[in-house]
């Protein structure tokens, strides 16, 4: 008998591809075959029949075939033969191995963090204590959580992508539950028109401190009800210290009368300023400890921004009024904040962007002295990281910060095809005003980041495989990989389409993000431009090291660069006009995500020097942290790629103690007024518990060749008697990190005093450190 | 002349973000000093036109605050003469551009004519393109890592042009 040729390939389960193999249906029929009694069983002319049967339909078959759909074909064939009973074995057999594939898969991984042995949650976010019950607890539920996502929620091509680290589904421990990413709260319309926390009716507060209570209040519940940061902005506060000063000048003048004083409104102003100004200052210190002591539900303090951008308040009154508490903000964050040993050190958070301007930057301009405290508080803390509105207004029509994890909106213009994002106020905010373009209030759904790296590595190994040209295999695989992308994005809109507003009453009821209906469904703000999603990509360094021998900073690999991002950039436009929901580019702040994808690439490709032979890849468009470029020339290299980042990125430039040369920071600060839109500079203000050295602790490798942190004065390695502070990816991360990342900020170089001759780098650069 | 080593963008040697060039050469070996092997007149690369052109290029954009000049000794009499010609192009070409030196010589000893170790037919003209001096000897027991752009207590950050205006030493302002 002639046998069939079959070149179709069967998927397995876990998504690779095997050859067919005839005999494997044989087996599972015998196998049924056995379980029945003879009279019931098929005789070996039936078996071989329904096995041929397939083999046929399998080879008719123009691609691939599931290996689930072979089973029904199978089925089918012992029923055509009519016996019945060898089926039913058959298709109880199927459905046990199905159920033992997906029994309960969590156990062990949550037992190892409850016994804090599960390295890879220990590690995976830069802000979570995970010793911590409470923190525990919400790592159990992501654990959970990440399991339904594998097993159940996702289809598994995309499951097996994101395990082989060929993309990044983010936030799979929070996918189960309907939550989004990140904001820009509308605390403007909350503050002024009220709002409810846990069925309590707040309303517009009557002084600047109780103002201030209440945005803590508020910024707590919104950290519990999603996954991301939030951004809120302090010009929403700004108006309310006037209502504070006209209470106390009411105070003021009755104290007075009553005690017989002299009504002299020169006396009586001087002290109602004395008494806003303590106002101003307990007010500011709440936000900054109540933020930084807060637990949210999430295990961990709240991913939170302040925004300080002059021009959103009038000119006079309110905008003196809001420089005065950017003012304080500052004072009070150089200062720090005290540890449990009493020591002042740098908090994570809320993270400060201060907004340069025309009328902040200049020397002699009003609030030039309020940008010179920003440089010093730079110098001390990390923050505040700086927005050029002269740049963003060229990008973008608009000054707005970005949302908690750096994620910018899409700018809210008239040009798009159904007009503003809340034309006709779908979002019901109470501060609606018609043409007014709105950006407080609006949300971004998620992220699904690719891998540039495996696209690069992939279409080269292929092309010298085939002999083929490796810029098309690289072609065809990116257009894969983004098609992979965009479904797995797809899913992630899809689980929050049909989203009740009853399930974060203080994000879709109550004025964070919307007042709709009780019950209402959430689906109109998913499409449009109120809220956007996210194709995140990373290694754009190593993939062009890949793909053209070159640095992306060679005009060569640039020109190769660019082209990536613009692709980037036309998919997601694409997919935009398709079905209407706002798909933006994003620089991808990968914490532990960067030492996963190092890994897999190590798995998959071996070591390439230049491309995988780190422990870290390099975040969206970054200049490898180990090339040699000054912070200039860094930014302005980089401004170009920000460019074509719209749905956010940050560039950094990294940089010694600069507290002695304020001066240096100011120039840095100028640059990035006239240069690039979005940027920040990494300090170091690190504490020995010890010896208590304060500068700059370092990272050795100990004996086993594991990476360490080591303070330089006294040799302390005890990293629970240390405080070290370190931006990683717009955060600022003081609970230590993963081996790869750790490898990444010991490699940083310096992108300030870079030397001619790297030979003569023993030479002591500082002539005030003999 | 010779020199060890140029910064570029430094932000250790001068407020701002400048140009610090390390030269080579200097006869003080104060004890403590920070870059011993640069009292070698030989040690490094030799300093030529295209040096020149290069430092010069550095200190033009605007987010450069200035140059730096320190060694070694960049007033010892043979490196005054092979610098002179930098510091005329600066102030010519680079109005914006600050210029900052570093010397173990001490400000009386560089303007009295009659120290021939310090004054040669240079150093009024190099004097009077100078923003800044830093001036003194480091000395070991007077050291302290918290004073800000210099070394050891007994060195001054002397405003130049304000100490010629006025015919007394005048500090900088930090």
């Amino acid at each position: 008998m002639d046998t069939i040729v079959v070149k179709t390939n069967v998927i397995k389960r876990n998504g690779r591809e095997v050859s067919f193999d005839e005999q494997k249906i044989i087996n599972a029929i015998m196998k049924a075959n056995k379980e029945v009694e003879g009279i019931h069983q098929l005789n070996h002319a039936q078996v071989q029949a329904v096995a041929d049967g397939i083999s046929r339909q399998v080879a008719a078959s123009p691609h691939a075939v599931n290996v689930e759909d072979i089973q029904d074909l199978v089925e089918k064939g012992i029923m055509e033969m009519r016996c019945y009973e060898v089926a039913q074995k058959y298709v109880r057999y199927r459905y046990k191995r199905e159920l033992s594939r997906k029994s309960n898969t969590t156990d062990n991984g949550i037992l190892a963090l409850i016994d804090q042995v599960n390295e890879e949650v220990k590690q995976e976010n830069s802000n979570k204590n995970p010793v911590i019950n409470s923190t525990q607890r919400d790592y159990m539920a992501g654990e959970v959580s990440k399991d339904l996502t594998n097993r159940v929620l996702l289809p598994e091509d995309i499951v097996k992508a994101h395990k082989e680290g060929i993309i990044h589904f983010h936030d799979a421990d929070y996918f189960a539950q309907r939550e989004h990413n990140c904001d820009l709260i509308n605390l403007e319309d909350m503050l002024q028109n009220g709002t409810v926390i846990s069925e309590t009716m707040i309303e517009k507060p009557k002084s600047f401190y109780t103002a201030c209570n209440i945005t803590t209040q508020i910024v707590a519940q919104v950290a519990s009800n999603q996954y991301g940061g939030q951004s809120f902005s302090l010009a929403h506060l700004a108006p309310f210290v006037d209502v504070s000063r006209q209470k106390i000048k009411k105070q003021v003048i009755a104290e007075r009368e009553e005690i017989g004083d002299d009504l002299d409104p020169e006396k009586v102003m001087k002290v109602v300023d004395h008494r806003l100004q303590s106002e101003i200052e307990s007010g500011i210190q709440t936000i900054q400890y109540q933020l930084v002591t807060l637990m949210t539900t999430n295990g961990q303090t709240p991913f939170v921004t302040m925004f300080i951008y002059l021009d959103e308040v009038p000119e006079g009154q309110t905008r003196d009024d809001l420089a005065r508490l950017a003012k304080e903000v500052f004072r009070q964050r150089i200062q720090g904040i005290k540890n449990e040993k009493g020591v002042w050190v740098t908090p994570a958070f809320p993270k400060i962007i201060y907004t340069l301007d025309q009328d902040n930057i200049e020397e002699g301009s009003p609030y030039y002295d309020l940008t010179k405290l920003a440089a010093e508080c730079t110098a001390k803390r990390m923050v505040p990281d700086y927005i050029s509105a002269k740049v963003m207004k060229e990008l973008k029509g608009d000054v707005y910060t970005c949302m908690g994890c750096r994620s910018f909106l899409t700018p809210d213009n008239e040009d798009n095809d159904e007009g503003l994002c809340n034309a006709g106020n779908k979002s019901g905010a109470l501060d609606y005003k018609e043409g007014e373009h709105k950006y407080y209030g609006r949300f971004n759904q998620g992220v699904v980041t690719i891998n540039l790296v495996d696209v690069a590595c992939s279409a080269v190994k292929e092309a010298e495989e085939k002999g083929t040209d490796r810029f098309e295999e690289f072609d065809r695989i990116f257009d894969e990989r983004l098609e992979l992308c965009h479904r797995a994005l797809l899913c992630r809109h899809n689980r929050l389409m049909g989203t009740s507003s009853d399930v974060a009453p203080i994000l879709w009821q109550h004025g964070a993000l919307a007042r709709l209906k009780k019950g209402e469904k959430i689906d109109k703000l998913l499409f449009g431009n109120y809220s956007t999603i996210s194709l995140g990509y990373c290694g754009i360094s190593e993939m062009t090291y890949e793909m053209t021998g070159v640095s992306h900073t060679d005009p060569k690999g640039k020109e190769f660069a660019l082209k990536v991002m613009r692709h980037l950039n036309d998919k997601c436009a694409e997919w935009r006009r398709a079905e209407n929901i706002s798909y933006s580019l994003y620089g991808t702040p990968m914490e532990s995500t960067t030492y996963k994808f190092a890994k897999c690439l190590q798995k998959r490709f071996g070591i390439i020097p230049h491309v995988t032979d780190k422990n870290y890849i390099t975040n969206s468009y970054h200049v490898h942290v180990t090339e040699e470029i000054d912070a200039f020339s860094k930014l302005k290299f980089e401004s170009e790629f920000q460019k074509l980042s719209p749905g956010g990125a940050i560039s950094y430039v990294e940089v010694p103690n600069l507290q002695t040369n304020i001066p240096a920071v100011l120039s840095i600060m100028k640059y990035i007024y006239q240069n690039i839109m979005y940027a920040e500079l990494n300090t170091k203000s690190d504490y020995c518990e010890v010896c208590g050295y304060d500068g700059q602790i370092r990272i050795v490798e100990d004996d086993n060749g594991k990476l360490v942190w080591e303070c330089p004065k006294c040799g302390n390695r005890d990293q629970s008697r240390m405080s070290v502070a370190r931006r990683t990816c717009g955060y600022i991360g003081t609970q230590f990190w993963n081996q790869g990342r750790t490898q990444e900020i010991r490699d940083r170089v310096l992108h300030l005093s870079i030397p001619e001759f790297s030979d003569t780098n023993e030479m002591n650069v500082n002539a005030s450190v003999k | 002349m010779n020199y060890g080593q140029i910064y570029y963008a430094d932000v250790a040697n001068g407020p701002g973000c400048r140009t610090s060039l390390f030269v080579s050469g200097c006869t003080h070996h104060c004890r403590g000093c920070f870059n011993q092997e640069t009292w070698d007149f030989s040690f490094g690369h030799e300093y030529t036109r295209e040096t020149e052109n290069r430092i010069l290029e550095s200190v033009k954009p605007s987010y450069i605050d200035g140059l730096t000049v320190l060694g070694g000794e960049p007033m010892e009499p043979s490196n005054q003469k092979a610098l002179l010609p930098l510091y005329r192009r600066i102030k010519e070409k680079v109005p914006h551009a600050d210029i900052w030196i570093y010397s173990g010589y001490t400000w009386e000893e560089l303007t009295d004519p009659s120290n021939k170790r310090a004054h040669t037919d240079c150093t009024d003209e190099i004097l009077s393109l100078t923003d800044v001096l830093v001036d003194g000897e480091f000395v070991e027991d007077l050291k302290d890592i918290s004073l800000c752009f210099r070394g050891s207590s007994n060195q001054r950050i002397i405003d130049v042009q304000k100490t010629i205006e006025y015919g007394k030493i005048t500090l900088k302002d930090i």
